[in-house]
Protein backbone atom coordinates (compact mmCIF):
# COMPACT_ATOMS: atom_id res chain seq x y z
CA UNK A 1 0.00 0.00 0.00
CA UNK A 2 3.32 2.17 0.52
CA UNK A 3 6.22 2.43 -1.55
CA UNK A 4 8.94 4.89 -0.98
CA UNK A 5 11.58 4.96 -4.25
CA UNK A 6 14.99 5.97 -4.03
CA UNK A 7 13.91 8.70 -2.08
CA UNK A 8 16.11 11.36 -0.96
CA UNK A 9 16.29 14.27 0.92
CA UNK A 10 18.56 17.22 1.14
CA UNK A 11 18.12 20.36 3.36
CA UNK A 12 20.17 23.95 3.19
CA UNK A 13 21.25 24.52 6.98
CA UNK A 14 21.40 27.90 8.38
CA UNK A 15 25.21 27.58 7.09
CA UNK A 16 23.86 27.10 3.73
CA UNK A 17 25.66 23.77 3.32
CA UNK A 18 23.81 20.88 2.00
CA UNK A 19 22.57 18.41 4.87
CA UNK A 20 21.72 14.93 3.61
CA UNK A 21 18.59 13.80 5.78
CA UNK A 22 17.23 10.68 3.66
CA UNK A 23 19.76 9.18 0.99
CA UNK A 24 17.90 6.92 -1.37
CA UNK A 25 15.85 5.05 0.53
CA UNK A 26 13.90 2.58 -0.53
CA UNK A 27 10.68 0.84 1.62
CA UNK A 28 7.52 -1.28 1.13
CA UNK A 29 4.92 -1.74 3.27
CA UNK A 30 1.75 -4.12 3.03
CA UNK A 31 -1.55 -3.08 3.57
CA UNK A 32 -2.38 -4.27 7.41
CA UNK A 33 1.44 -3.99 8.47
CA UNK A 34 2.68 -2.41 11.92
CA UNK A 35 6.45 -1.33 11.05
CA UNK A 36 8.63 0.56 13.14
CA UNK A 37 11.63 2.55 12.19
CA UNK A 38 14.58 3.04 14.60
CA UNK A 39 16.66 5.65 14.56
CA UNK A 40 19.44 7.85 16.68
CA UNK A 41 17.86 11.51 16.85
CA UNK A 42 19.03 13.38 13.48
CA UNK A 43 19.34 9.87 11.35
CA UNK A 44 16.14 11.73 9.40
CA UNK A 45 13.33 9.51 10.77
CA UNK A 46 11.19 12.92 11.01
CA UNK A 47 11.92 13.80 7.66
CA UNK A 48 10.59 9.74 6.33
CA UNK A 49 7.59 10.37 8.22
CA UNK A 50 6.59 13.95 6.63
CA UNK A 51 7.86 12.86 3.10
CA UNK A 52 5.67 9.40 3.77
CA UNK A 53 2.75 11.59 4.84
CA UNK A 54 2.60 13.73 1.72
CA UNK A 55 3.98 17.04 3.99
CA UNK A 56 7.36 17.47 1.82
CA UNK A 57 7.79 16.82 -1.39
CA UNK A 58 11.82 14.55 -1.23
CA UNK A 59 14.43 16.50 -3.09
CA UNK A 60 14.45 12.85 -5.38
CA UNK A 61 12.76 9.82 -5.38
CA UNK A 62 8.85 8.96 -5.74
CA UNK A 63 6.26 8.49 -3.25
CA UNK A 64 3.33 5.87 -4.52
CA UNK A 65 0.20 5.56 -1.83
CA UNK A 66 -2.30 2.94 -2.85
CA UNK A 67 -1.00 2.81 -6.14
CA UNK A 68 -0.50 6.77 -6.81
CA UNK A 69 2.48 8.58 -7.30
CA UNK A 70 1.43 11.12 -4.32
CA UNK A 71 3.95 13.95 -5.05
CA UNK A 72 2.31 14.22 -8.50
CA UNK A 73 -0.61 15.22 -7.89
CA UNK A 74 -1.24 19.23 -6.42
CA UNK A 75 -0.56 20.62 -2.66
CA UNK A 76 -4.54 20.73 -2.48
CA UNK A 77 -5.16 17.10 -3.32
CA UNK A 78 -2.14 16.35 -0.56
CA UNK A 79 -4.14 18.09 1.80
CA UNK A 80 -7.41 15.76 1.08
CA UNK A 81 -4.81 13.17 1.24
CA UNK A 82 -3.79 13.63 4.96
CA UNK A 83 -7.61 14.86 5.96
CA UNK A 84 -9.12 11.17 4.83
CA UNK A 85 -6.29 9.02 4.60
CA UNK A 86 -3.52 9.23 7.06
CA UNK A 87 -3.32 9.77 10.85
CA UNK A 88 -0.30 11.71 12.19
CA UNK A 89 0.76 11.36 15.99
CA UNK A 90 3.50 13.46 16.56
CA UNK A 91 5.99 13.90 20.02
CA UNK A 92 4.10 16.87 21.39
CA UNK A 93 1.84 19.61 20.53
CA UNK A 94 -0.53 17.59 18.94
CA UNK A 95 -3.11 19.23 19.78
CA UNK A 96 -4.90 22.69 19.51
CA UNK A 97 -4.64 24.37 22.82
CA UNK A 98 -8.02 26.53 22.50
CA UNK A 99 -10.19 23.56 21.89
CA UNK A 100 -11.08 20.60 24.69
CA UNK A 101 -10.14 17.06 23.70
CA UNK A 102 -13.58 16.34 22.10
CA UNK A 103 -13.20 19.28 19.53
CA UNK A 104 -9.50 18.24 18.97
CA UNK A 105 -10.50 14.87 18.49
CA UNK A 106 -13.72 15.84 15.83
CA UNK A 107 -12.18 18.62 13.94
CA UNK A 108 -10.63 16.35 10.98
CA UNK A 109 -14.19 14.83 10.97
CA UNK A 110 -15.73 18.22 10.94
CA UNK A 111 -13.68 18.98 8.25
CA UNK A 112 -14.87 16.21 5.65
CA UNK A 113 -17.89 15.36 6.93
CA UNK A 114 -19.24 19.21 7.41
CA UNK A 115 -21.20 18.62 10.18
CA UNK A 116 -19.92 19.50 13.62
CA UNK A 117 -23.02 17.01 14.99
CA UNK A 118 -22.05 13.68 13.71
CA UNK A 119 -18.11 14.68 13.68
CA UNK A 120 -18.76 15.35 17.65
CA UNK A 121 -20.74 12.21 18.15
CA UNK A 122 -17.82 10.18 16.76
CA UNK A 123 -15.17 11.47 18.53
CA UNK A 124 -17.53 10.94 22.12
CA UNK A 125 -17.70 7.43 21.04
CA UNK A 126 -14.03 7.17 20.34
CA UNK A 127 -13.06 9.21 23.38
CA UNK A 128 -14.68 6.93 25.57
CA UNK A 129 -13.63 3.76 23.79
CA UNK A 130 -10.33 4.78 24.92
CA UNK A 131 -11.05 5.35 28.39
CA UNK A 132 -10.95 9.31 27.96
CA UNK A 133 -14.58 9.62 28.67
CA UNK A 134 -14.34 11.88 32.01
CA UNK A 135 -11.82 14.31 29.78
CA UNK A 136 -14.10 15.47 26.70
CA UNK A 137 -14.58 19.00 28.28
CA UNK A 138 -11.03 19.19 29.27
CA UNK A 139 -8.70 22.01 28.01
CA UNK A 140 -5.28 20.30 26.37
CA UNK A 141 -3.69 21.73 29.43
CA UNK A 142 -5.78 20.22 31.99
CA UNK A 143 -4.89 16.43 30.44
CA UNK A 144 -1.90 14.66 31.72
CA UNK A 145 0.62 13.95 28.75
CA UNK A 146 -0.28 10.30 28.79
CA UNK A 147 -4.25 11.79 28.38
CA UNK A 148 -2.83 14.01 25.83
CA UNK A 149 -1.35 11.45 23.53
CA UNK A 150 -4.16 9.12 23.70
CA UNK A 151 -6.40 11.77 22.64
CA UNK A 152 -3.50 12.56 19.44
CA UNK A 153 -4.27 8.82 18.81
CA UNK A 154 -7.98 9.22 18.83
CA UNK A 155 -7.88 12.52 16.42
CA UNK A 156 -5.41 10.10 14.10
CA UNK A 157 -8.22 7.53 13.57
CA UNK A 158 -11.33 9.49 13.62
CA UNK A 159 -11.71 9.64 10.02
CA UNK A 160 -11.09 5.79 9.45
CA UNK A 161 -7.40 6.48 8.02
CA UNK A 162 -5.58 3.69 6.13
CA UNK A 163 -2.38 4.57 7.37
CA UNK A 164 -1.23 5.67 10.90
CA UNK A 165 2.71 7.83 11.31
CA UNK A 166 3.35 8.68 14.47
CA UNK A 167 6.82 10.09 15.28
CA UNK A 168 8.17 9.53 18.53
CA UNK A 169 4.69 8.85 19.77
CA UNK A 170 5.82 8.12 23.34
CA UNK A 171 8.93 10.15 23.46
CA UNK A 172 7.14 12.28 26.66
CA UNK A 173 5.90 9.20 28.06
CA UNK A 174 6.88 7.03 31.15
CA UNK A 175 6.99 3.40 30.67
CA UNK A 176 3.61 2.22 31.60
CA UNK A 177 1.96 4.91 29.91
CA UNK A 178 4.50 4.14 26.84
CA UNK A 179 3.00 0.63 27.29
CA UNK A 180 -0.75 1.72 26.88
CA UNK A 181 -0.17 3.82 24.07
CA UNK A 182 1.36 1.33 22.30
CA UNK A 183 -1.25 -1.38 22.87
CA UNK A 184 -3.48 1.37 21.42
CA UNK A 185 -1.63 1.18 18.25
CA UNK A 186 -1.55 -2.79 18.45
CA UNK A 187 -4.95 -2.82 18.63
CA UNK A 188 -5.50 -0.15 15.84
CA UNK A 189 -3.03 -2.32 13.78
CA UNK A 190 -5.03 -5.73 14.28
CA UNK A 191 -8.18 -3.91 13.32
CA UNK A 192 -6.79 -3.06 9.51
CA UNK A 193 -4.88 0.00 9.85
CA UNK A 194 -1.47 0.41 8.46
CA UNK A 195 0.78 1.51 11.06
CA UNK A 196 4.30 3.26 11.13
CA UNK A 197 5.90 4.48 14.19
CA UNK A 198 9.58 6.03 14.08
CA UNK A 199 11.16 6.48 17.22
CA UNK A 200 14.69 5.84 19.28
CA UNK A 201 13.57 3.38 21.39
CA UNK A 202 14.34 -0.30 20.54
CA UNK A 203 12.11 -1.27 23.55
CA UNK A 204 9.28 0.97 21.86
CA UNK A 205 9.90 -0.40 18.17
CA UNK A 206 9.80 -4.25 19.47
CA UNK A 207 6.01 -3.87 19.34
CA UNK A 208 5.58 -3.64 15.62
CA UNK A 209 5.66 -6.87 13.58
CA UNK A 210 8.98 -5.73 11.66
CA UNK A 211 11.46 -3.54 12.71
CA UNK A 212 13.54 -1.04 10.44
CA UNK A 213 16.94 0.47 11.41
CA UNK A 214 17.64 4.15 10.18
CA UNK A 215 21.20 5.39 10.37
CA UNK A 216 22.37 8.88 9.02
CA UNK A 217 19.89 8.86 6.85
CA UNK A 218 20.01 5.18 5.29
CA UNK A 219 17.66 2.84 5.84
CA UNK A 220 20.09 -0.24 7.31
CA UNK A 221 17.76 -3.45 6.63
CA UNK A 222 15.51 -2.35 3.48
CA UNK A 223 12.02 -3.79 3.32
CA UNK B 1 -18.79 24.75 3.58
CA UNK B 2 -16.45 27.50 4.73
CA UNK B 3 -18.84 27.85 8.42
CA UNK B 4 -17.32 25.19 9.84
CA UNK B 5 -14.14 27.50 10.53
CA UNK B 6 -16.50 29.35 12.67
CA UNK B 7 -16.54 27.48 15.94
CA UNK B 8 -12.18 26.98 15.74
CA UNK B 9 -12.65 30.58 14.70
CA UNK B 10 -14.03 31.82 18.14
CA UNK B 11 -12.49 29.64 20.26
CA UNK B 12 -9.23 30.77 19.50
CA UNK B 13 -10.49 34.56 19.37
CA UNK B 14 -11.38 33.59 23.07
CA UNK B 15 -8.00 32.26 22.92
CA UNK B 16 -5.72 35.39 22.58
CA UNK B 17 -8.89 37.87 23.51
CA UNK B 18 -6.04 40.27 24.72
CA UNK B 19 -4.55 41.15 21.47
CA UNK B 20 -8.04 41.06 19.76
CA UNK B 21 -9.30 43.38 22.08
CA UNK B 22 -6.49 46.07 22.13
CA UNK B 23 -6.88 45.69 18.22
CA UNK B 24 -10.25 46.68 18.49
CA UNK B 25 -9.71 50.06 21.28
CA UNK B 26 -7.05 50.53 18.62
CA UNK B 27 -9.02 50.86 15.49
CA UNK B 28 -11.75 52.62 17.55
CA UNK B 29 -9.76 55.44 18.62
CA UNK B 30 -8.52 56.01 15.35
CA UNK B 31 -11.93 55.52 13.52
CA UNK B 32 -13.56 58.07 16.25
CA UNK B 33 -11.21 60.75 15.68
CA UNK B 34 -11.92 60.54 12.10
CA UNK B 35 -15.48 60.56 12.60
CA UNK B 36 -15.35 63.35 14.16
CA UNK B 37 -12.85 65.36 12.27
CA UNK B 38 -15.02 64.47 9.54
CA UNK B 39 -18.30 65.83 11.03
CA UNK B 40 -16.71 68.58 12.71
CA UNK B 41 -15.56 69.43 9.00
CA UNK B 42 -19.12 69.08 7.40
CA UNK B 43 -20.89 71.51 9.97
CA UNK B 44 -17.97 74.24 9.91
CA UNK B 45 -18.89 73.80 6.37
CA UNK B 46 -22.48 74.27 6.93
CA UNK B 47 -22.38 77.18 9.16
CA UNK B 48 -19.79 79.30 6.37
CA UNK B 49 -22.89 78.82 4.47
CA UNK B 50 -25.22 79.56 6.82
CA UNK B 51 -23.13 83.14 7.82
CA UNK B 52 -22.82 83.87 3.85
CA UNK B 53 -26.76 83.38 4.18
CA UNK B 54 -27.10 85.79 6.61
CA UNK B 55 -24.71 88.18 5.09
CA UNK B 56 -26.78 88.88 1.82
CA UNK B 57 -26.30 91.83 0.36
CA UNK B 58 -24.69 93.40 3.38
CA UNK B 59 -20.99 94.40 4.09
CA UNK B 60 -18.64 93.75 6.95
CA UNK B 61 -15.81 95.42 7.85
CA UNK B 62 -13.50 94.01 10.66
CA UNK B 63 -9.98 94.67 11.73
CA UNK B 64 -7.65 93.35 9.22
CA UNK B 65 -6.06 91.02 10.77
CA UNK B 66 -9.18 89.47 12.42
CA UNK B 67 -8.45 85.31 11.30
CA UNK B 68 -11.68 85.47 9.10
CA UNK B 69 -12.29 81.22 9.99
CA UNK B 70 -12.03 81.62 13.44
CA UNK B 71 -14.20 84.74 13.50
CA UNK B 72 -17.04 82.88 11.61
CA UNK B 73 -16.78 80.01 14.15
CA UNK B 74 -17.84 82.81 16.61
CA UNK B 75 -13.92 82.27 18.35
CA UNK B 76 -12.88 85.96 18.42
CA UNK B 77 -9.67 87.19 18.42
CA UNK B 78 -8.19 90.25 20.14
CA UNK B 79 -8.26 92.63 17.11
CA UNK B 80 -10.48 95.74 17.32
CA UNK B 81 -10.79 98.52 15.44
CA UNK B 82 -12.18 101.99 17.23
CA UNK B 83 -15.72 102.84 17.48
CA UNK B 84 -15.49 105.85 16.06
CA UNK B 85 -15.34 104.34 12.42
CA UNK B 86 -19.00 103.95 12.31
CA UNK B 87 -19.42 107.76 12.71
CA UNK B 88 -16.36 108.21 10.11
CA UNK B 89 -18.36 106.06 6.94
CA UNK B 90 -21.48 108.01 7.75
CA UNK B 91 -19.97 111.19 7.07
CA UNK B 92 -18.62 110.00 4.19
CA UNK B 93 -19.19 110.65 0.70
CA UNK B 94 -20.54 107.02 1.01
CA UNK B 95 -22.83 107.91 3.63
CA UNK B 96 -25.47 108.55 1.33
CA UNK B 97 -25.52 104.74 -0.11
CA UNK B 98 -25.82 102.80 3.11
CA UNK B 99 -28.62 102.73 5.23
CA UNK B 100 -27.63 100.90 8.32
CA UNK B 101 -24.52 101.02 10.47
CA UNK B 102 -24.63 98.53 12.83
CA UNK B 103 -21.14 98.79 15.53
CA UNK B 104 -20.02 95.03 16.95
CA UNK B 105 -18.24 94.01 19.76
CA UNK B 106 -18.17 90.20 20.01
CA UNK B 107 -16.48 88.35 22.19
CA UNK B 108 -16.14 85.02 24.04
CA UNK B 109 -16.38 84.61 28.10
CA UNK B 110 -16.73 81.98 30.56
CA UNK B 111 -19.54 82.09 32.90
CA UNK B 112 -19.87 79.54 35.41
CA UNK B 113 -17.88 77.13 33.47
CA UNK B 114 -19.67 77.66 30.29
CA UNK B 115 -18.54 79.26 26.87
CA UNK B 116 -20.54 82.34 26.24
CA UNK B 117 -20.72 84.75 23.14
CA UNK B 118 -20.84 88.43 24.41
CA UNK B 119 -22.50 90.42 21.65
CA UNK B 120 -21.77 93.93 22.31
CA UNK B 121 -24.40 96.61 20.43
CA UNK B 122 -26.61 99.49 20.29
CA UNK B 123 -29.27 98.56 22.54
CA UNK B 124 -31.81 101.20 24.15
CA UNK B 125 -33.12 100.03 27.72
CA UNK B 126 -35.31 101.91 29.85
CA UNK B 127 -33.38 104.07 32.29
CA UNK B 128 -32.45 101.56 35.33
CA UNK B 129 -33.45 102.62 38.88
CA UNK B 130 -30.44 100.57 40.03
CA UNK B 131 -27.53 102.07 38.34
CA UNK B 132 -25.13 99.40 40.10
CA UNK B 133 -26.43 96.71 37.71
CA UNK B 134 -26.12 97.67 33.77
CA UNK B 135 -28.71 95.64 31.89
CA UNK B 136 -28.40 92.76 28.80
CA UNK B 137 -30.70 90.18 26.80
CA UNK B 138 -29.94 86.66 27.18
CA UNK B 139 -30.35 84.34 24.67
CA UNK B 140 -32.21 81.38 25.95
CA UNK B 141 -30.34 78.67 26.04
CA UNK B 142 -28.08 80.25 28.87
CA UNK B 143 -30.73 81.41 30.50
CA UNK B 144 -32.04 77.70 31.24
CA UNK B 145 -28.74 76.86 32.34
CA UNK B 146 -28.02 79.70 34.80
CA UNK B 147 -31.88 78.95 36.19
CA UNK B 148 -32.22 83.00 35.01
CA UNK B 149 -35.38 84.74 34.37
CA UNK B 150 -36.02 88.58 33.52
CA UNK B 151 -35.38 90.61 36.69
CA UNK B 152 -32.23 88.70 37.87
CA UNK B 153 -29.01 89.36 38.54
CA UNK B 154 -25.83 87.43 37.06
CA UNK B 155 -21.95 88.31 37.58
CA UNK B 156 -19.87 88.17 34.38
CA UNK B 157 -15.85 89.23 34.82
CA UNK B 158 -16.54 91.11 38.07
CA UNK B 159 -19.46 92.99 36.17
CA UNK B 160 -23.12 93.08 37.99
CA UNK B 161 -25.49 92.69 35.22
CA UNK B 162 -29.44 92.41 35.28
CA UNK B 163 -31.33 90.00 33.11
CA UNK B 164 -33.67 92.63 30.96
CA UNK B 165 -35.18 90.13 28.95
CA UNK B 166 -34.89 86.69 27.43
CA UNK B 167 -34.56 85.72 23.59
CA UNK B 168 -36.77 82.99 22.77
CA UNK B 169 -35.77 81.78 20.57
CA UNK B 170 -32.22 82.98 19.81
CA UNK B 171 -31.19 83.29 16.74
CA UNK B 172 -29.15 80.40 15.38
CA UNK B 173 -25.97 80.15 17.01
CA UNK B 174 -26.50 82.67 19.48
CA UNK B 175 -28.36 80.35 22.30
CA UNK B 176 -25.73 81.04 24.56
CA UNK B 177 -25.43 84.81 24.23
CA UNK B 178 -25.43 87.74 26.26
CA UNK B 179 -26.20 90.86 24.09
CA UNK B 180 -25.27 94.26 25.82
CA UNK B 181 -25.24 97.92 24.84
CA UNK B 182 -21.56 98.49 23.57
CA UNK B 183 -20.76 100.76 26.20
CA UNK B 184 -21.12 97.60 28.72
CA UNK B 185 -19.68 94.91 26.10
CA UNK B 186 -16.46 97.43 26.00
CA UNK B 187 -15.99 97.25 29.88
CA UNK B 188 -16.50 94.01 30.05
CA UNK B 189 -14.32 92.98 27.84
CA UNK B 190 -11.75 95.87 29.14
CA UNK B 191 -11.76 97.60 25.08
CA UNK B 192 -13.29 100.80 25.97
CA UNK B 193 -14.09 102.88 22.91
CA UNK B 194 -13.28 99.94 20.19
CA UNK B 195 -15.30 97.56 18.32
CA UNK B 196 -14.62 94.26 15.92
CA UNK B 197 -17.39 94.79 13.61
CA UNK B 198 -19.12 96.89 11.58
CA UNK B 199 -22.45 95.96 9.74
CA UNK B 200 -23.55 97.93 6.86
CA UNK B 201 -26.43 97.06 4.59
CA UNK B 202 -27.90 99.51 2.28
CA UNK B 203 -28.77 99.66 -1.14
CA UNK B 204 -25.91 99.85 -3.46
CA UNK B 205 -27.59 97.53 -6.34
CA UNK B 206 -26.52 99.92 -8.88
CA UNK B 207 -22.70 100.05 -7.33
CA UNK B 208 -19.63 98.35 -8.04
CA UNK B 209 -19.22 96.19 -4.77
CA UNK B 210 -15.43 95.39 -4.87
CA UNK B 211 -15.02 99.48 -5.77
CA UNK B 212 -16.80 100.11 -2.97
CA UNK B 213 -15.61 97.60 -0.48
CA UNK B 214 -12.07 99.01 -1.40
CA UNK B 215 -13.46 102.69 -0.70
CA UNK B 216 -14.25 101.46 2.65
CA UNK B 217 -11.34 100.20 3.27
CA UNK B 218 -9.15 103.41 2.70
CA UNK B 219 -11.66 105.43 4.56
CA UNK B 220 -11.37 103.03 7.70
CA UNK B 221 -8.18 102.21 7.78
CA UNK B 222 -6.46 98.85 8.92
CA UNK B 223 -9.76 96.96 8.50
CA UNK B 224 -10.84 94.95 5.61
CA UNK B 225 -14.23 94.99 3.93
CA UNK B 226 -16.24 91.79 3.23
CA UNK B 227 -18.95 90.71 0.99
CA UNK B 228 -20.83 87.93 -0.21
CA UNK B 229 -18.02 88.31 -2.78
CA UNK B 230 -14.97 87.97 -0.50
CA UNK B 231 -17.10 85.67 1.97
CA UNK B 232 -17.45 82.99 -0.95
CA UNK B 233 -13.26 83.33 -1.82
CA UNK B 234 -12.59 82.93 1.69
CA UNK B 235 -15.11 80.15 1.87
CA UNK B 236 -13.63 78.34 -1.07
CA UNK B 237 -10.10 79.00 0.92
CA UNK B 238 -11.25 77.29 4.31
CA UNK B 239 -12.95 74.19 2.29
CA UNK B 240 -9.86 73.82 0.75
CA UNK B 241 -7.43 74.14 3.82
CA UNK B 242 -9.55 71.88 5.57
CA UNK B 243 -10.09 68.90 2.72
CA UNK B 244 -6.46 68.89 2.64
CA UNK B 245 -6.46 68.22 6.20
CA UNK B 246 -8.88 65.65 6.12
CA UNK B 247 -7.26 63.98 3.47
CA UNK B 248 -3.64 63.67 5.34
CA UNK B 249 -5.87 62.64 8.18
CA UNK B 250 -7.68 60.12 6.66
CA UNK B 251 -4.79 58.59 4.79
CA UNK B 252 -3.30 58.51 8.22
CA UNK B 253 -6.27 56.51 9.47
CA UNK B 254 -6.38 54.21 6.80
CA UNK B 255 -2.77 53.17 7.44
CA UNK B 256 -3.33 53.21 11.44
CA UNK B 257 -6.16 50.89 11.04
CA UNK B 258 -4.12 49.02 8.23
CA UNK B 259 -1.11 48.94 10.37
CA UNK B 260 -3.34 47.47 13.49
CA UNK B 261 -5.42 44.35 11.63
CA UNK B 262 -1.92 43.68 9.82
CA UNK B 263 -0.26 43.51 13.28
CA UNK B 264 -3.09 41.35 14.80
CA UNK B 265 -2.80 39.38 11.84
CA UNK B 266 0.87 38.84 12.19
CA UNK B 267 0.98 38.09 16.23
CA UNK B 268 -1.84 35.77 15.23
CA UNK B 269 -0.12 33.77 12.62
CA UNK B 270 3.21 33.92 14.65
CA UNK B 271 2.05 32.99 17.96
CA UNK B 272 -0.54 30.30 16.24
CA UNK B 273 2.05 29.18 13.49
CA UNK B 274 2.32 25.24 15.39
CA UNK B 275 -1.02 25.38 15.22
CA UNK B 276 -1.24 26.40 11.92
CA UNK B 277 1.58 23.82 11.16
CA UNK B 278 -0.84 21.63 13.14
CA UNK B 279 -3.48 21.95 10.83
CA UNK B 280 -1.97 21.91 7.57
CA UNK B 281 -1.01 18.38 9.11
CA UNK B 282 -4.84 16.98 9.54
CA UNK B 283 -5.73 18.09 6.27
CA UNK B 284 -6.72 21.41 6.53
CA UNK B 285 -5.74 23.38 3.36
CA UNK B 286 -4.08 26.62 3.87
CA UNK B 287 -7.24 28.41 2.12
CA UNK B 288 -9.11 27.55 4.95
CA UNK B 289 -6.39 28.87 7.02
CA UNK B 290 -6.23 32.09 5.33
CA UNK B 291 -9.83 32.62 4.99
CA UNK B 292 -9.97 32.11 8.79
CA UNK B 293 -8.07 34.50 8.98
CA UNK B 294 -9.14 36.96 6.82
CA UNK B 295 -12.63 36.62 8.50
CA UNK B 296 -10.78 37.47 11.59
CA UNK B 297 -9.45 40.86 10.36
CA UNK B 298 -12.46 42.00 8.71
CA UNK B 299 -14.46 41.19 11.86
CA UNK B 300 -12.01 43.20 14.17
CA UNK B 301 -12.45 46.24 11.81
CA UNK B 302 -15.93 46.45 11.78
CA UNK B 303 -15.63 45.74 15.48
CA UNK B 304 -13.46 48.09 15.82
CA UNK B 305 -15.59 50.55 13.34
CA UNK B 306 -18.39 50.07 15.21
CA UNK B 307 -17.05 50.98 18.52
CA UNK B 308 -15.09 53.63 16.88
CA UNK B 309 -18.47 55.09 15.58
CA UNK B 310 -20.10 54.98 19.23
CA UNK B 311 -17.26 56.61 21.38
CA UNK B 312 -17.26 59.56 18.62
CA UNK B 313 -20.47 60.86 20.02
CA UNK B 314 -19.55 61.84 23.50
CA UNK B 315 -16.13 63.01 21.58
CA UNK B 316 -18.32 65.20 19.26
CA UNK B 317 -20.61 66.83 21.45
CA UNK B 318 -17.40 67.46 23.42
CA UNK B 319 -15.50 68.79 20.29
CA UNK B 320 -18.35 70.48 18.69
CA UNK B 321 -18.38 72.78 22.04
CA UNK B 322 -15.48 73.31 22.35
CA UNK B 323 -14.79 74.69 18.99
CA UNK B 324 -18.28 75.73 17.29
CA UNK B 325 -20.30 76.08 20.99
CA UNK B 326 -22.48 73.92 19.75
CA UNK B 327 -23.04 69.95 20.27
CA UNK B 328 -22.58 67.98 17.14
CA UNK B 329 -23.67 64.48 16.33
CA UNK B 330 -21.12 62.27 14.08
CA UNK B 331 -22.34 63.09 10.85
CA UNK B 332 -24.00 60.39 8.67
CA UNK B 333 -21.99 61.59 5.88
CA UNK B 334 -19.28 60.68 7.15
CA UNK B 335 -20.27 56.50 7.17
CA UNK B 336 -19.14 56.15 3.45
CA UNK B 337 -15.54 57.06 3.97
CA UNK B 338 -15.52 55.50 6.94
CA UNK B 339 -17.04 52.14 5.50
CA UNK B 340 -14.14 52.28 2.60
CA UNK B 341 -11.24 52.82 5.30
CA UNK B 342 -12.43 50.06 7.28
CA UNK B 343 -13.21 47.69 4.16
CA UNK B 344 -9.81 48.67 2.40
CA UNK B 345 -7.64 48.33 5.61
CA UNK B 346 -9.16 45.17 6.31
CA UNK B 347 -8.93 43.99 2.92
CA UNK B 348 -5.38 45.09 2.45
CA UNK B 349 -4.70 43.58 5.91
CA UNK B 350 -5.65 39.86 4.64
CA UNK B 351 -2.49 39.91 2.09
CA UNK B 352 -0.67 39.46 5.30
CA UNK B 353 -1.55 35.86 6.44
CA UNK B 354 -1.89 35.33 2.33
CA UNK B 355 1.60 35.21 2.14
CA UNK B 356 2.58 34.45 5.15
CA UNK B 357 0.83 31.33 5.27
CA UNK B 358 1.88 30.42 1.96
CA UNK B 359 5.62 31.15 3.05
CA UNK B 360 4.91 28.39 6.31
CA UNK B 361 6.80 25.13 6.55
CA UNK B 362 4.01 22.51 8.03
CA UNK B 363 7.35 20.59 8.50
CA UNK B 364 9.60 23.15 9.80
CA UNK B 365 6.60 24.00 12.74
CA UNK B 366 5.94 20.25 13.42
CA UNK B 367 9.75 19.97 14.21
CA UNK B 368 10.12 23.20 16.86
CA UNK B 369 10.58 21.92 20.53
N1 LIG C 1 14.11 22.04 7.44
C1 LIG C 1 15.37 21.64 7.65
N2 LIG C 1 16.40 22.43 7.31
C2 LIG C 1 17.67 22.01 7.50
N3 LIG C 1 17.99 20.85 8.02
C3 LIG C 1 17.03 20.00 8.39
C4 LIG C 1 15.66 20.37 8.21
N4 LIG C 1 14.91 19.33 8.65
C5 LIG C 1 15.77 18.39 9.08
N5 LIG C 1 17.04 18.79 8.93
C6 LIG C 1 18.22 17.98 9.24
O1 LIG C 1 18.05 16.70 8.70
C7 LIG C 1 18.53 15.72 9.59
C8 LIG C 1 17.43 14.74 9.94
O2 LIG C 1 16.46 15.38 10.72
P1 LIG C 1 15.18 14.64 11.31
O3 LIG C 1 14.45 14.02 10.18
O4 LIG C 1 14.44 15.61 12.14
O5 LIG C 1 15.83 13.53 12.22
P2 LIG C 1 15.19 12.72 13.45
O6 LIG C 1 13.73 12.91 13.39
O7 LIG C 1 15.64 11.33 13.23
O8 LIG C 1 15.79 13.31 14.69
C9 LIG C 1 19.08 16.46 10.80
O9 LIG C 1 20.46 16.60 10.63
C10 LIG C 1 18.40 17.78 10.72
O10 LIG C 1 19.21 18.76 11.28
MG1 LIG D 1 12.37 13.66 14.82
Amino acid sequence: MLELNSVTQQFRNNQKETVTALSDVSLKVQEGEFVSIVGPSGSGKSTLLFITGALLRPTKGEVYLMGEDIYAHPASYRAGLRLERIGFVFQTFNLIPYLNALDNVALPAVLTTGSRRKATEKAEELLRRFGLGHRLNHRVSELSVGERQRVAICRSVINEPALILADEPTGNLDPEMTHEVMNLFAELNRNGITVIIVTHEEAVASYAERVLHLRGGILQNGG
Amino acid sequence: MNLQILPLLLKETRFRWVVHLLTVCLIAFVVSLLVTQGSLNRSAEDKVNELTHKLGRGMLVVPEDTDLQQFYLMRYGAETMPEDYSDRIESSHLGKHIQVIEPRLYGNLTVQGMDVILVGRRLQFPVSSDSRHELVVIGSGLARRLGLSSGDNLVVNNHKLRVFAIVDPPPKGYDMAIFAPLKTAQRILGTPGRINALHLSGCWCELDVPALAAKVESILPGTMAITVDGMAKAQIEIKSTMEQYSVIFWIAGGVLVTASIAFLLFYLIHKGRREIGLLLSIGMSPGRIVIKNIIISVATAVAGALAGYILSIPLMSQAGRMFMRVSLSPSAQVLPWLVAVITGAALLASFIPSWYISRLDPTKLLREE
